[in-house]
């Protein structure tokens, strides 16, 4: 008996190892642009991490372990991180003191942890229009045209059916495109469908 | 994934498209997307490439909307992974 929990114990173990840990990359980078927050982010993969390793058990070895990671990142967000960022936002009294006792008084008062963050990550015109975009379609965008799930993946990851993928899909491209025309046009790309 | 090239469409293989050049229809647009998703079967791509080498708004779309992916895709930045995370994330296992 004692074997038999050995042996499970050490393949949930080689499962996360060498299934799961692999696609923290993806995580963080799909975690970071759901949040705008390093620290949400990390909060976010570190519970999908140990989510998964909880019901490691109802994950079937060799199928498809990034989609069945991230379909827990998303619930995680919807179900715990987007019930946070809606809590109003905190005052750090410390640093309102540290202003007032400052000489430089044309200092912004506050800083926006999250506009600071979000500076930080972005580098380029088009990640600023994919940032701008709402979470659904920032979601679909990423990954399809970041992570190259497919459509059927999609579906089982965002719990929606196949033909939802293809019409969210198709406004999030089209949004994007219109924040992205001018930059598209400047940078050689000519506008030749009749979307 | 794949990108398709138009060059490699073989003439005899099933046409379902007309070759002649279309008024690019919306369908064209929606078979571009799917092609460039790997999302379509291959008769179906492989026609509508074989359209596309014949069709010149179709094959300007096609490659414009490739090569605009590929660029969106490079310019996106992947985040580096905090260095303490996987240590962490291991540390939370171990104990749990």
């Amino acid at each position: 008996m004692m074997e038999r929990e050995k042996k499970i114990a050490s393949e949930k173990d080689r499962v996360f190892e060498q299934e799961f840990l692999p696609q923290l990359q993806a995580m963080y980078n799909f975690a970071l642009r759901l949040t705008f927050d390093e620290d949400e982010a990390k909060d976010l993969v570190q519970d999908t991490y140990l989510k998964a390793y909880r019901f490691i058990n109802s994950f079937q070895s060799g199928t498809n372990a990034k989609a069945w990671l991230f379909r827990i990142l998303k619930n995680s967000f919807i179900n715990d991180f987007r019930k946070k960022s809606k809590e109003p936002s905190k005052v750090d009294y410390q640093e309102v003191e540290t202003f007032y006792n400052s000489d430089d008084v044309n200092m912004p008062i506050t800083s926006d942890l999250r506009v600071d963050s979000l500076k930080d990550m972005i580098g380029d015109e088009v990640s600023i229009a994919l940032n701008s975009l709402a979470v659904d379609y920032r979601t679909i965008i990423i990954l399809c045209d970041l992570e190259g799930f497919t459509y059927e993946e999609m579906s089982k990851i965002l719990d929606i059916p196949i033909g939802t993928v293809r019409s969210r899909l198709h406004r999030a491209r089209h949004l994007l495109k219109d924040k992205l025309r001018n930059y598209a046009a400047s940078m050689g790309f000519q506008e030749v469908d009749k979307e | 994934m794949s990108q398709p090239q138009l060059e490699k469409v073989e003439p005899e293989e099933q046409v379902l498209f007309s070759q002649q050049v279309c008024d690019f229809p919306s369908e064209c647009v929606t078979l571009t997307h799917l092609i460039l998703d790997g999302e379509i079967d291959l008769p179906k791509r492989n026609s509508f490439l074989l359209h596309a080498k014949h069709c010149h708004a179709c094959h300007e779309f096609f490659e414009n909307e490739k090569a605009w992916r590929a660029k969106f895709k490079r310019e996106i930045i992947k985040v580096e992974v905090p260095g303490d995370l996987e240590k962490t994330i291991r540390g939370i296992i171990k104990s749990h």
